[in-house]
């Protein structure tokens, strides 16, 4: 796994299709993966990933001898594009992504004190490029990603010095994510990427990631890295 | 203008004050009355039209007072400047809950409650809402993670209000200070921010006049074909 790091990965409240084909691909290469569910959900896979609650996480209390040197959370689960809908929206929508953030700072906070004394791990978010909300009807989350990539930017500053690493990857959707239909019925406007663009699979884009995290070292601190045609860099 | 009375967002309402005569401002602030009260002589001694009025952004019910306010007094709204913000520095990992969920009280919900408030309104005058992003969620810089999630996710909600709301006229876009010589600088020693002088191409700290009057461009219909973007204003920050 990771060079710089130890080969245990947790994922952090898997629930994306992504983080399913992920999970998949890092077991196949032989990465012993654990998660932790996000609330309210059933551990999501089987026996081979065991099951982690928070407490384990406390400083202190996880087992020193294996920590969990890489970790990685999934892509965001609010979708932003009913936050300002009708007019101006719910507020109480605007406060559940309130929450959200909370907990994903509260968790990348427990996250850090994991690997911080043992002074070595690395930490990766997932976020889907909500440009191709032009084309599909997809879940988008550009707050939250924003969110996550401008906060793994200062954290690599701060903690750099403890062998940390915090980067984020942005890919395009995947082509089993998109209604089948709008695809078919997009793929002219879809030349903005690329003459005869195609989405990749969701397997090629899961063994791409695996790739980036595999291969990355600590001279990769506080990168987004962009997987993709053409990727949308402007926007992160 | 939310957060006018300190900083960057007292020299966006004196710069407004001289440059848009013939405009009404309504400006906010949350509890610093001293601030205030100077603010009020400033604008008083350039003969601006203009409210100062308090408002907490973060709590929903004041936000709804303050647009209630300018949609019965005005009847329309041209400008939103979504100035009010907070930091949080300090070591994140020891970073207590109430401060986390403060700071995303502040800059995130608040601003998300003033925009939703102000774009109907602006919808129908065809105007324009300007954010305060942060060259700290384009940068990054230690101590200030929570401040650089925030001001990142701002810089997410431009994005998403801009695609929203351009076909409908209105304009969304974003300024990221770089270091500014507002109160919080004058207190450090110049020894302290030297290495940030040193990455940046003009070699020195930024004024807050130089903030506002990029504020007002985007503001006005000064910028009409500019929409979604975060413009630096950082003197050539790592340029």
């Amino acid at each position: 796994m990771n060079r710089a790091n130890s080969g245990k990965v947790l994922v952090v409240e898997p629930t994306s299709i992504v983080m399913d084909r992920l999970v998949g691909e890092l077991l196949e290469r032989g990465t012993r993966v654990s998660a932790l569910p996000a609330p309210g959900r059933l551990p999501p896979y089987g026996a081979e990933v065991p099951r982690i609650d928070l407490p384990s996480y406390e400083a202190g209390d996880s087992d020193d001898s294996d920590p969990f040197g890489t970790i990685i959370f999934d892509l965001p689960r609010i979708d932003e594009r009913s936050l300002f809908a009708d007019g101006g929206g719910d507020p109480k929508n605007l406060s559940d992504l309130a929450d959200e953030a909370y907990r994903f700072l509260d968790l990348t906070k427990r996250m850090i004190t994991h690997q911080v004394f043992r002074e070595k791990g690395s930490i990766w978010t997932l976020e889907c490029d909500d440009f191709f909300e032009y084309y599909f009807t997809i879940p988008i989350s550009p707050i939250f990603s924003s969110m996550r990539i401008s906060c793994f930017r200062s954290l690599c500053k701060e903690f750099a010095r403890f062998n940390l690493q915090f980067n984020n990857i942005v890919f395009q959707p995947g082509v089993e994510s998109v209604p089948a239909a709008e695809y078919k019925a997009q793929l002219p406007n879809l030349k903005v990427f690329s003459l005869k663009f195609r989405l990749s699979s969701l397997e090629r884009i899961a063994a791409a990631i695996c790739d980036q995290i595999e291969n990355a070292s600590a001279s990769m601190n506080g990168s987004v890295v962009h997987l993709g045609v053409s990727p949308n860099w402007n926007n992160y | 203008m939310t957060g006018a009375s300190r900083g960057i967002g007292r020299a966006i309402a004196l710069h407004l004050a001289r440059v848009e005569k013939d405009t009404a401002l309504v400006l906010t602030y949350r509890s610093n009355e001293a601030a205030a009260s100077k603010l009020t002589e400033e604008l008083d001694g350039l003969g601006a039209a203009y409210e100062l009025v308090r408002c907490d952004i973060s709590e929903a019910a004041s936000v709804d007072n303050l647009f209630d306010h300018v949609a019965e007094r005005y009847g329309r709204l041209d400008a939103l400047i979504n100035n009010a913000g907070i930091t949080a520095d300090g070591s994140f990992i020891q970073a207590e809950e109430a401060e986390i969920r403060g700071i995303l009280a502040t800059n995130l919900t608040g601003t998300m409650l003033c925009s939703r408030r102000a774009l109907p309104l602006l919808a129908k005058s065809g105007g324009a809402i300007v954010m305060m992003s942060s060259i700290a969620a384009v940068k990054g810089k230690e101590g200030q993670a929570l401040y650089s999630a925030t001001k990142g996710a701002i810089q997410g909600l431009t994005r998403l209000l801009s695609r929203a709301y351009g076909p409908l006229g209105v304009r969304v876009n974003a300024v990221a200070p770089g270091f500014i010589n507002t109160d919080m600088v004058a207190k450090l020693k110049p020894e302290m921010y030297a290495h940030v002088l040193k990455g940046t191409t003009l070699k020195r700290v930024g004024e807050p006049e130089e903030v506002a009057s990029v504020v007002h461009f985007l503001a006005t219909p000064l910028s009409s074909y500019i929409n979604g973007t975060v413009i630096p204003v950082d003197g050539g920050l790592q340029k």
